[in-house]
């Protein structure tokens, strides 16, 4: 008699704790957790058209040309393509933050690099500018992208999918 | 006696040989050293020319922006590409902006680490060995030569204001296409204030490189075959030869005794 009272019970606590277990190791619905990422140089080669043609900087150049520093990303990319004219045009600025603070701080610093940007190129080269216009940082989880192109959604939303 | 006589002939001629000989000898060495050509001082590779450039900054506009993408992308074969060369490039750049110690409200400036500076200020940051300067062209500088003297030098006065080891260099503006000149002779004003930037490089603490004439067909315009957009800014083969100047440069600083490359 015991026995039969004590079963039911007994599977509602092992069911409850399948559930714990699954969002333990799945997380909860729509983060992706850190181990299916991909590397991000290969998660950004598959978003963003050409960016093996483009010019690729190291840590030192990000940070005296952009700003961000090193010990506010695990990992960031930052590339350049220039246009017919010579003019540096597209950009593809990503960094994966350490933490959602960080995150904050590298958000701030690609906004004022895209208004410093605007200014530099308003008068001098419309066609960049207007590409600028079309183009605007995004945050997802820890990883922020400015990518600036003619496909900048296009290419943002495709990135941050995976992110 | 006249045996004797004959003897001490005799010896006497067997002993002036020798002495004429060594004579003549030292004659001709005479008339060698006389005619010898000092020897050349030996070109240096230019991997070692490179070194020139340690510790360096090239500062400018959209012609020095093309020059760092280029830079860049030689650095990828060969990491050792203009050493460690820095660049402090903006597309719109302008001399006049450059020869302020406070940032432009109104015209693009310069950034470092993220945030907008005069020129000087971020040569006190970054207190380079050496900074190479290209600009003029976004102020149409040779429309300006009145202006042109004070611009340059006031530039040059904050630079050793705030950096007084940096050695500055003002490189010749490059040429500028025939098609560009079509609405007005730009290829003759550019000219003018390079022969004025190398005059003030007499009077002031600046040395002007020359880097122009290699660019130049027979009519002084930039041939369209070096141009990327048919008007001034360089492709990569009008690059490599400013490239190629720069360390023609390096070699006369050599050959002045100005620099020697680390053993």
């Amino acid at each position: 008699m015991k026995n039969n009272k004590l079963l039911p019970i007994l599977g509602g606590v092992l069911g409850v704790a399948a559930i714990l277990v699954f969002f333990l190791t799945r997380g909860v619905p729509g983060n992706t957790p850190a181990a299916e990422k991909l590397p991000l140089l290969q998660a950004a080669q598959k978003a963003i058209p050409g960016l093996d043609s483009m010019t690729d900087y190291d840590g030192d150049e990000f940070f005296d040309i952009v700003g961000v520093s090193p010990a506010e990303y695990t990992e960031f990319l930052y590339r350049t393509g220039e246009n017919e004219k010579g003019l540096v045009a597209r950009e593809a600025l990503i960094v994966r933050a350490r933490d959602a603070d960080a995150a904050k701080r590298v958000l701030e610093v690609f906004n004022h690099y895209h208004a410093q940007r605007e200014t530099e190129t308003r008068s001098y080269a419309p066609d960049i500018y207007q590409m600028l216009e079309k183009s605007s940082v995004s945050l997802k989880n820890n990883t922020v992208a400015l990518l600036i192109s003619e496909n900048s959604a296009a290419e943002t939303a495709a990135f941050l999918a995976g992110e | 006696m006249k045996r004797l006589t004959a003897l001490l002939l005799c010896l006497t001629l067997l002993c002036a040989v020798p002495l004429c000989a060594g004579a003549t000898q030292e004659e001709e060495e005479e008339e060698t050293l006389a005619f010898s050509i000092p020897a050349a001082i030996e070109r240096l590779p230019d991997e070692t020319l490179m070194g020139f450039f340690t510790d360096s900054v090239f500062v400018g506009d959209s012609i020095s922006q093309r020059f760092r993408t280029y830079t860049k992308d030689r650095r990828v074969e060969e990491p050792g590409f203009l050493s460690n060369a820095k660049f402090l490039v903006t597309q719109s750049y302008l001399l006049f902006v450059a020869s302020k110690n406070y940032v432009s409200k109104v015209s693009s400036n310069l950034t470092y680490q993220g945030q907008e500076m005069s020129l000087c200020m971020i040569m006190g940051k970054m207190k380079p060995k050496r900074v190479f300067i290209l600009l003029g062209v976004n102020d149409y500088i040779g429309e300006k030569l009145d202006k042109a003297e004070e611009y340059v030098t006031r530039t040059v006065s904050l630079i050793h204001k705030y950096s007084p080891d940096t050695q500055i260099y003002f490189q010749s503006l490059t040429p500028v296409t025939r098609t560009f000149c079509k609405r007005k002779d730009y290829r003759t004003m550019w000219d003018q204030y390079n022969v004025l930037l190398k005059g003030l490089s007499e009077t002031n603490d600046f040395t002007y490189i020359e880097i122009a004439q290699g660019l130049k067909d027979d009519e002084g315009y930039l041939p369209e075959a070096l141009a990327m957009d048919k008007e001034y800014h360089l492709n990569n083969a009008g690059v490599e030869i400013w490239v190629s100047e720069l360390l023609d440069f390096a070699q006369s600083q050599y050959e002045q005794g100005l620099w020697a490359p680390k053993v």
